[in-house]
C-alpha cells in the first residue's frame, strides 16, 4: 500500500478519534471521569452478544443510507433526500406487508424488498429527473421531497392503514410471511437477515460501480459531464438512473426496520438515518467497504451513548447527543477538507 | 557586472510538498537578466518557467535561494512587495474586469483608504500621458469587453507603466494575439526597452524568441538547461535544450494520398473534408472554433462514422482527471463489444489493450493506475490520442491538438495526424497555432466571426495574408 492509500485510511480515523476526545471532555466538563465514559461507551456497544447485535441492528439502516449517498455521489450529486425516500420505502413494505398479510413466507420478503426498492427508487428518481431535464438543483428538491414524504407517511398511516389496537401513530402489523427471522446468537438483539442483505448490497454497488458499463458510464458523468457527453453518454439519464439507485437503496431501511423489526411502520421511527448517512458515506470515502466500516463505527457510538445515560451519574441523554454529534461534525469536517484538498490538486494542475 | 543586471536569481529552489510526496519545481534555479534588455523565458510545459517567475512576482515564496534585484537582494511576502520594488506581470489570461472602462481597470488595484475618492481627472491625464510617452493609445472611456484583446494586453502592459514597474514580465503574451497584433506589441516591447524597461517574456514559440529577444534562458525538468545570446543561438538549437535530445521540428508532410468520398460536408458553415486529407481551420480563438467543431462532431456520428475527437479543452471533455489511465482509455469505447458483453466491462481485454496502446503511443510513466489528472500535458494528449485513434477511425476531428503540450510530444502528434490521413482517413485541424495548420493542412480556411472568410490551397499559404484574414481584413 502506497502513503497516499494510508493517509486516505488514517485521516478519517484521526478526526474520529478528535471528536471523541472533545466529546469525552464535555463529559469531563459534566463532571463525569472521561476515562469511565469512554470503557461504558466500548462495553455497551462491543460488550456481550446482544450488545454486539444491537451495533450491528443500528448498522444496518446505515449502511443503506450510506451507500445511497455514496452511489449519488459518484454520479456528482448530493442524496439530501436518503430520509424521505426510507420513509416512503418502509411504509410501502408495511403497507405490503399489512394488505396481503397471508401472502406465503418463501416469497413475502422478497415482495417486500422489491417494494421498498421500488417506491424509494421512484423518490429518487423524481429529483433526479428534476435535475436532469429542468436543470433544478438536487439538494434543494431532495429536501423539500423530504417534507412531502414525511406528510405523506403520516396522512397514510394515520387515515389509511392506522393500528386501531394501540394509541401509537403506525400501521397495522404485517403478516407473519413477511417477518424475517432474528439472529438468536446475538441474544434477542433484532439483528436479523437485513445485516445479511445490508453487505450483499455493499458488494453489489461495489460490482455495479467498478465492473459494469453503466457503472462506469455513472461515474464518468461524476467526473466530467463533457468527457462524458464525448463518449457518447447521455448525462441525463444517467444522473436520473443514479438518483433512482440511491432512492432503492434508502428504501431498504424498512427491510431491517420493518420486516426484521419493529413488524409495522411507526412514524418518526428514524433518528435521521438518511442524514447520519451523509456522515457515514463521507466517512467511508464513497466506498462501499468503508461505508460499511463507518456505518458499524456509526452504529457503536449510537448504541455506546445510548447507554450513557443510564450507567453513569453525571452524562445525561443531551450530552450524549452531543458527543455523537462532535463526532460526526469532525468526521464531516474531516471529508470537507478532504474535499478542498482534491480541489486544489485540481487547481495546480 | 552586477550593476548592469536588472534581475538575479541565484539557486532559486520551489519544493511542493503534497499528500503524494514532494516536487521540486524549481531546483538551483540562475537566472540572470540585463537591465534594458528582452529576456527570452523557454521551455515546456511543467518546466519550470511558471513557477521561477512567480516567485519572482512574489506569489511563491522560494524554499532557498535568492532574488536580487537591480544587485539589491528581496525578501518578498506578497506580489504587492514585488510591485513596490518596480516589477509587474501580465498574465496569460488577463486580469482584467469585462463591464468596467479601460481607466477604472487600471484604479482598480490602486492603493489608498477606503474613504478616499478616486481621481479620475488627474489619473486620466496621466495615464494619456504614459500612452503618448511609449505610442500605445488607448480610448479609456470604453469598457473592456468591447475591446480586442491586443488593445487589452496593451492596458494590461499600460497599468504595469503606470505603478511604476521598470521590469516586466510577459507569460505567452502572443498566446492570443494575431500575426499582426504579434508585430504590434513588438514594436511596442522594442520600444519599452529602448526606453530603459527590462522585459522577461515566457514563452514556448520559438521563432518569436528569435526574432524579439536579447538573451534566452531554457529550463527544463525544474532546471536551467542553458542560456545564451539569442543571436549566438539557433531555434534548433534551443528546442534540443528544451526537449534533452535531438527533435525534429520540420514536418515532412510527404505526398497526399488519393482522396475519397467526403466524410464531413456542413452547410452553415459549409465545409467538406473528403477522405485522405487535411483540411486546416486557422483562427484566433473564439471565433466559432467551439461551433463548428460540435457541429462536425455530431453531424459525423449521426451518419455513423466513426468519429475520433480530439477536443479543445482536454481537461474539460477528454479526461476524466480523478481517474486511472486505464479508465480514460474506456472512455467511449465503453458500450464497444470489444471492450464489454451484456454491460459487463471485460477487464481483461481493456487491462491488456491498454497496456499495448500506452506502449504504441509512448504515454510516460507506463502506469496504468496512476490518475489521468497527474500526466503531463503532452501525456494527456497522447493518451486521447491512443483511446481516439483505437476506434479505427474514418474521420478525425483534432482541435488545438498540441496546445499546451511539449515539443517532443508535438512531433508525435503531428505525425499521428499525418500517418492517418496517409491511410486514408479524413482530418479536420482546428488550431490557432498558424505555423501548425499551414505545415500540416491541404487545404485551409480562415474562420473570422463565426464565418469561413477565405481559403487556401497548399502551396498558396502566405502568413502576411492569412493573418490579415484571421484579424477580419477583406
Amino acid at each position: 500500500m502506497n502513503r497516499g492509500r494510508l493517509l486516505e485510511i488514517l485521516r478519517p480515523l484521526v478526526a474520529v478519534v478528535i471528536g471523541l476526545s472533545l466529546g469525552l471532555l464535555v463529559t469531563l466538563v459534566a463532571g463525569e471521569n472521561p476515562i469511565h465514559v469512554l470503557s461504558v461507551l466500548l462495553k455497551s456497544a462491543f460488550g456481550s452478544r446482544y450488545d454486539f447485535g444491537m451495533t450491528l441492528y443500528y448498522a444496518t439502516p446505515l449502511i443503506f443510507t450510506g451507500l445511497s449517498v455514496a452511489v449519488a455521489f459518484h454520479a456528482g450529486l448530493f442524496n439530501i433526500g436518503a430520509e424521505g425516500q426510507l420513509t416512503l420505502g418502509a411504509l410501502a413494505a408495511a403497507v405490503l406487508g399489512a394488505s396481503f398479510a397471508g401472502t406465503p413466507s418463501w416469497i413475502a420478503p422478497i415482495l417486500a424488498t422489491l417494494a421498498a426498492f421500488l417506491i424509494g427508487g421512484i423518490w429518487g428518481a423524481i429529483p433526479g429527473w428534476l435535475r436532469a431535464k429542468r436543470g433544478s438543483h438536487e439538494v434543494i428538491n431532495t429536501i423539500m421531497l423530504n417534507f412531502i414524504a414525511g406528510g405523506i407517511a403520516s396522512y397514510l398511516t394515520l387515515y389509511w392503514f392506522r393500528n386501531l389496537e394501540t394509541q401509537n401513530p403506525e400501521t397495522r402489523p404485517i403478516g407473519p410471511g413477511f417477518a424475517i427471522s432474528q439472529w438468536a446468537f446475538f441474544g434477542g438483539a433484532p439483528v436479523s437477515w437485513a445485516f445479511a442483505l445490508a453487505l450483499l448490497t455493499a458488494l453489489a454497488v461495489w460490482v455495479f460501480l467498478w465492473k459494469t458499463v453503466p457503472g462506469y458510464e455513472l461515474r464518468a458523468v461524476g467526473q466530467s459531464e463533457g468527457a462524458a457527453r464525448v463518449a457518447r453518454i447521455d448525462p441525463a439519464k444517467v444522473r436520473i438512473l443514479a438518483m433512482a439507485i440511491a432512492g432503492g437503496l434508502a428504501g431498504l431501511v424498512g427491510v431491517g426496520e420493518v420486516l426484521g423489526g419493529a413488524g409495522k411502520f411507526k412514524l418518526g421511527f428514524s433518528p435521521d438515518y438518511g442524514f447520519i448517512g451523509i456522515a457515514v458515506a463521507l466517512l467511508g470515502r464513497n466506498r462501499p467497504v468503508g461505508v460499511v466500516a463507518a456505518a458499524i463505527l456509526f452504529g457503536a457510538l449510537h448504541k455506546g451513548t445510548a447507554d450513557l445515560d443510564l450507567e453513569t451519574e453525571h452524562v445525561t441523554r443531551d450530552i450524549s447527543l452531543v458527543l455523537q454529534a462532535l463526532v460526526i461534525l469532525c468526521v464531516s469536517a474531516e471529508g470537507l477538507f478532504h474535499l478542498r484538498w482534491l480541489r486544489k490538486k485540481r487547481a495546480a494542475q | 557586472m552586477s550593476g548592469t543586471l536588472a534581475v538575479e536569481l541565484k539557486g532559486l529552489t520551489k519544493i511542493f510538498e503534497s499528500q503524494n510526496g514532494v516536487l521540486a519545481a524549481n531546483a538551483g534555479v540562475n537566472l540572470r537578466v540585463a537591465k534594458g534588455s528582452i529576456h527570452g523565458i523557454i521551455g515546456e510545459n511543467g518546466a519550470g518557467k511558471s513557477t521561477a517567475m512567480k516567485m519572482l512576482y512574489g506569489q511563491y515564496t522560494p524554499t532557498e535561494g535568492e532574488i536580487w534585484i537591480h544587485g539589491q537582494p528581496k525578501h518578498w511576502k506578497s506580489s504587492q512587495d514585488a510591485i513596490a520594488s518596480g516589477i509587474g506581470m501580465v498574465h496569460q489570461h488577463f486580469m482584467l474586469a469585462g463591464p468596467y472602462t479601460a481607466l477604472e481597470n487600471i484604479l482598480l488595484g490602486s492603493t489608498g483608504g477606503a474613504f478616499r475618492l478616486l481621481d479620475f481627472v488627474g489619473s486620466k491625464k496621466r495615464l494619456e500621458a504614459l500612452a503618448a510617452q511609449y505610442s500605445l493609445p488607448v480610448n479609456w472611456d470604453a469598457r473592456i469587453e468591447t475591446l480586442p484583446v491586443g488593445i487589452q494586453q496593451r492596458i494590461e502592459i499600460l497599468k504595469l507603466l503606470y505603478r511604476q514597474a521598470d521590469i516586466l514580465i510577459l507569460d505567452e503574451p502572443t498566446a492570443v494575439l494575431t500575426p499582426q497584433e504579434t508585430q504590434a506589441l513588438f514594436e511596442n516591447l522594442k520600444r519599452l526597452k529602448n526606453e530603459g524597461k527590462t522585459i522577461l517574456i515566457v514563452t514556448h514559440k520559438l521563432k518569436e524568441v528569435m526574432e524579439i529577444t536579447d538573451e534566452v534562458t531554457v529550463f527544463r525538468a525544474g532546471k536551467v538547461t542553458g542560456s545564451a545570446k539569442t543571436a549566438q543561438t539557433s531555434p534548433q538549437g534551443l528546442a534540443n535544450l528544451m526537449v534533452g535530445r535531438e527533435v525534429q521540428l520540420k514536418i515532412d508532410c510527404g505526398a497526399a494520398p488519393e482522396r475519397g468520398k467526403p466524410v464531413l460536408e456542413l452547410k452553415e458553415p459549409s465545409l467538406t473534408v473528403q477522405a485522405g486529407e487535411i483540411v486546416g481551420i486557422a483562427g484566433v480563438e473564439g471565433n466559432g472554433q467551439s461551433e463548428v467543431i460540435f457541429k462536425s462532431w455530431e453531424k459525423a456520428c449521426a451518419e455513423g462514422l466513426r468519429v475520433a475527437l480530439i477536443p479543445e479543452d482536454r481537461h474539460r471533455d477528454g479526461l476524466l482527471l480523478e481517474r486511472s489511465v486505464e479508465e480514460n482509455f474506456l472512455l467511449g469505447h465503453q458500450r464497444s463489444p470489444q471492450f464489454s458483453k451484456a454491460g459487463w466491462i471485460k477487464s481483461q481485454v481493456l487491462k491488456a489493450r491498454a497496456k499495448a496502446a500506452v506502449e504504441k503511443f509512448d504515454v510516460r510513466p507506463r502506469d496504468l493506475d496512476i490518475d489521468s489528472g497527474r500526466l503531463s500535458g503532452g501525456n494527456q494528449q497522447k493518451l486521447i490520442f491512443a483511446r481516439e485513434l483505437e476506434k479505427n477511425p474514418q474521420f478525425i476531428i483534432a482541435a488545438q491538438p498540441t496546445r499546451g503540450v511539449d515539443v517532443g510530444a508535438i512531433e508525435f502528434i503531428h505525425r499521428q495526424i499525418l500517418e492517418a490521413r496517409n491511410r486514408g482517413v479524413g482530418v479536420l485541424l482546428i488550431s490557432s497555432e498558424l505555423d501548425e495548420v499551414m505545415a500540416l493542412s491541404d487545404r485551409l480556411h480562415v474562420l473570422y466571426e463565426g464565418k469561413f472568410v477565405a481559403e487556401f490551397k497548399r502551396g498558396h499559404y502566405n502568413e502576411q495574408e492569412v493573418g490579415l484574414r484571421m484579424g477580419g481584413a477583406v
